[in-house]
């Protein structure tokens, strides 16, 4: 016992020793990891954002209605999402098109609102410029869909205005009007209710700062087993024996490694989600929030990727060697799992490949243990996976001795 | 001479039987491949999905969407799943997909989540393209609305009546003889679109990081051998330089043919010179850096902190000097910002 608690000792020495003449090495990792990692998801970002426009919305003085009607459509979350409106006359919204304080213009005219309803259609006026951005001819279409849905009612209403007076019904043409009129609003109002969202995301339930947080995590914690490759450095004949001597076998050695190795990345993991989580709370925005259980699950997830350093290092060469092989090992990995690049974003060929690389199944681990809730079954596959990792170790072992 | 080209020859013959060298050489060839086939969401992306299904009014209702002057492009899925695939990876900006029973439950007025819209999590141009779908499909369920108003309008119900409807409504939205809007384009001083200028070379610097990584191994385990020992000064330095160039060779060769067939090369004469001007530099450079570093257990940081400098420095995937101008000037001291 003595000798095996020595051993471990001497093993967590080697680790601490090792890490701290990296030490400078490593913090230089950790600030480029985060800036690199910053600039993927930025890039990821920006393939789905969007620049809000400015839109001068020109109305007559005496149109109250016409005003009432254009806040509520400023209100409308299709609308917010790609322009917001600012009210002017008509002199300044085209001086400030053409200056480009605001990128398109509406401008509806006197008694717009009476026209319409007695049904002399005063067409408004929608000023764009030449060559417009994406962003302006989506603004357009907005605009285009918005009006074809009233044409649509207007049309309908027209047609039964006139249908009633060739051939009568039971109420007026102007109550017919009303009726019909108001059956397609309610329509058009309560259109949000034909469609049952659902979303779809290339980083599964998480959102991408979620994502890419889980990627930090665990390439930090790689970048720090790079030297645990100390611990698998081959010892002189002698010192074996002598350990055997001494009740250290190999499946004792290969014990005290994975305890090692799974009680560091464990702090590290610790470390960087409590930091985390403070800044966090001292930010109010709630990001992470660890608790009892999740850091008891992410030592599991801690001891599943020593599991896989275990596995790789018996396979290595016992030598300084073995530190690059590792590094390309986890880098072609770290490419093909879809940790640094959402796996959809990914050639196909590749897709099945990375999904069932470890570095995957411990992204989504993560990501469900801090932010989407982990439940039994993703334990016990984890369990599976890290259960086969130390059988492929032991087995490297065995055929050794 | 005789010396350094007999030298040469060995150490390249030597170089090509190791299992490191063509390990190096097929990984050079997948993460190519790999980079190749990698799809960013492009954010102009304006294409829209529909898995109509069996139902009548969907077909009506995609033949609608088919507008040439509309932003979106819509296309139809057979199935869900693969619409949802192309959502996932961002080839579409959204997609619907329509209820196999979308015509009963038209015709009994209970459309309620009859549709299922499918979007990216931060997706906004997918909220336009909705307003889309629903006036095309408010076309398709006008004759349901005004059947189901007939009786309490007309007291009976006629379809030659609903016909008649039908026609005129036609005939008004066809001639135009309902609200419209002027469209009206002005010249503006608006700046220029800002045209994304920056020029990133994936290909080129994947290849161009591979093989400086291999070069810096090399000078590092030169730097320990045992010829090493045996040489004079100002010969070891000439022939550590040419163990590097010799290093990059099959790295070089195989580099050149995957930049020449992935379609992103700038003329042969181009890559042949850079490529050779990124071997020179880069061995000054990698003597240098081997020179400074001392300890073994520090080598893989290094190795490491340069892979991600030169990922954010140079314009391998990225390019950040757009963002941090001074990027183009720090970037030239190293040899893969000068190849770039």
């Amino acid at each position: 016992m003595n000798v095996f608690l020595t051993l471990l000792r001497i093993q967590y020495k080697k680790c601490f020793v090792t890490l701290s003449k990296s030490l400078a090495g490593l913090l230089a990792a950790l600030l480029l990891l985060t800036g690199g990692v910053a600039a993927v998801s930025y890039t990821v970002m920006q393939s789905q954002a969007f620049a809000q426009i400015k839109v001068a919305v020109s109305i007559p003085e005496g149109e109250k209605q016409t005003r009432q009607i254009a806040q509520f459509v400023s209100a409308m979350k299709s609308v917010q999402s790609i322009c917001r409106f600012e009210y002017m006359d008509e002199e300044n919204a085209l001086e400030e098109m053409q200056s480009g304080e605001v990128q398109a213009a509406i401008v509806i005219p006197e008694s717009f609102y009476d026209d319409i309803d007695s049904g002399v259609n005063t067409p408004a006026t929608v000023y764009l410029p030449e060559n417009p951005s994406l962003n302006i001819q989506i603004f357009a279409e907005l605009v285009t869909n918005g009006v074809k849905m009233l044409q649509t009612g207007e049309a309908v209403t027209y047609a039964n205005i006139l249908e009633v007076k060739e051939h009568g019904a039971e109420y007026g043409s102007g109550k017919v009007a009303n009726m019909i009129a108001t059956c397609y609003m309610e329509a058009i109002l309560s259109r949000g209710s034909l469609f049952e969202q659902e979303i779809c995301s290339s980083t599964g339930e998480m959102d991408l700062y979620q994502f890419y947080f889980c990627s930090l995590a665990l390439m930090l914690m790689l970048a720090c087993s790079l030297n645990f490759a100390v611990l698998y450095y081959k010892r002189s004949n002698t010192v074996e024996q002598q350990l055997r001597v001494y009740g250290v076998g190999n499946a004792q050695q290969a014990f005290i490694r994975i305890l090692v190795i799974t009680s560091i990345l464990w702090v590290i993991a610790m470390g960087i989600c409590m930091i985390t989580a403070v800044f966090s709370e001292t930010q109010g925005n709630g990001f992470l929030i660890l608790d009892g259980t999740g850091c008891a699950e992410l030592a599991l997830l801690c001891l599943s990727v020593s599991g896989f350093i275990h596995l790789c290092y018996q396979y290595l060469p016992g030598n300084s060697h073995s530190v690059v092989w590792f590094l390309i090992i986890s880098l072609i990995m770290i490419l093909c799992s879809g940790i640094l690049l959402p796996l959809s974003y990914l050639p196909k060929w590749i897709q099945p490949v990375g999904a069932v690389l470890p570095f995957n199944l411990w992204e989504d681990f993560m990501g469900r243990v801090l932010f989407t809730g982990c439940s039994t079954a993703h334990v016990i596959r984890l369990l599976v996976y890290t259960a086969v990792e130390f059988g492929i170790g032991a087995l490297a072992i065995w055929k050794r001795s | 001479m005789e010396k350094i080209i007999v030298y040469y020859r060995l150490l390249l013959k030597d170089i090509c039987k190791k299992k490191i060298t063509w390990f190096s050489v097929g990984a050079m060839i997948f993460l190519v491949l790999l980079i190749l086939g990698i799809r960013i969401p492009a954010q102009n992306n304006t294409k829209v999905g529909m898995v109509p299904g069996k139902s009548e009014n969907a077909g009506q209702i995609y033949e609608l969407l088919q507008d040439e002057n509309g932003v979106f492009d819509v296309q139809t899925y057979e199935n869900e799943e693969n619409m949802k695939a192309d959502i996932a990876s961002g080839k579409l900006v959204c997609g619907f997909c329509v209820a196999e029973d979308l015509d009963r439950r038209m015709e009994e007025g209970k459309v309620k989540d009859s549709v299922k819209y499918i979007t990216g999590p931060m997706e906004v141009k997918g909220e336009v393209a909705k307003e889309k779908f629903y006036s095309a499909f408010l076309v398709a369920y006008s004759d349901e609305l005004i059947r189901q108003k007939e009786t309490e309008i007309y007291g009976t119900k006629d379809p030659e009546r609903l016909a008649r409807i039908q026609e005129e409504m036609d005939r008004l939205l066809k001639e135009e003889e309902v609200f419209q809007i002027k469209q009206e384009y002005v010249q503006t001083a608006q700046t220029p679109m800002m045209q994304n200028t920056a020029e990133n070379y994936p290909v080129q610097g994947t290849v161009g990081i591979l093989i400086l990584i291999f070069m810096f191994l090399s000078a590092e385990k030169g730097r320990r051998s045992v010829f090493n020992k045996v040489l004079y000064p100002g010969e070891k330095l000439v022939f550590d330089y040419i163990r590097l160039l010799t290093s990059a060779v099959p790295l070089a060769v195989t580099g050149l043919f995957c930049i020449l067939f992935s379609g992103q090369s700038r003329g042969m004469s181009a890559e042949v010179f850079w490529l050779l001007v990124l071997i020179l530099y880069g061995g000054i450079w990698n003597m240098i850096l081997a020179g400074m570093n001392k300890s073994e257990t520090g080598l893989v940081s290094v190795i490491l902190v340069r892979i991600i400098l030169m990922i954010l420095v140079c314009p391998v995937f990225v390019d950040f000097s757009q963002f941090v101008p001074a990027l183009q000037f720090i970037r030239s001291i190293f040899p893969l910002g000068i190849y770039l």
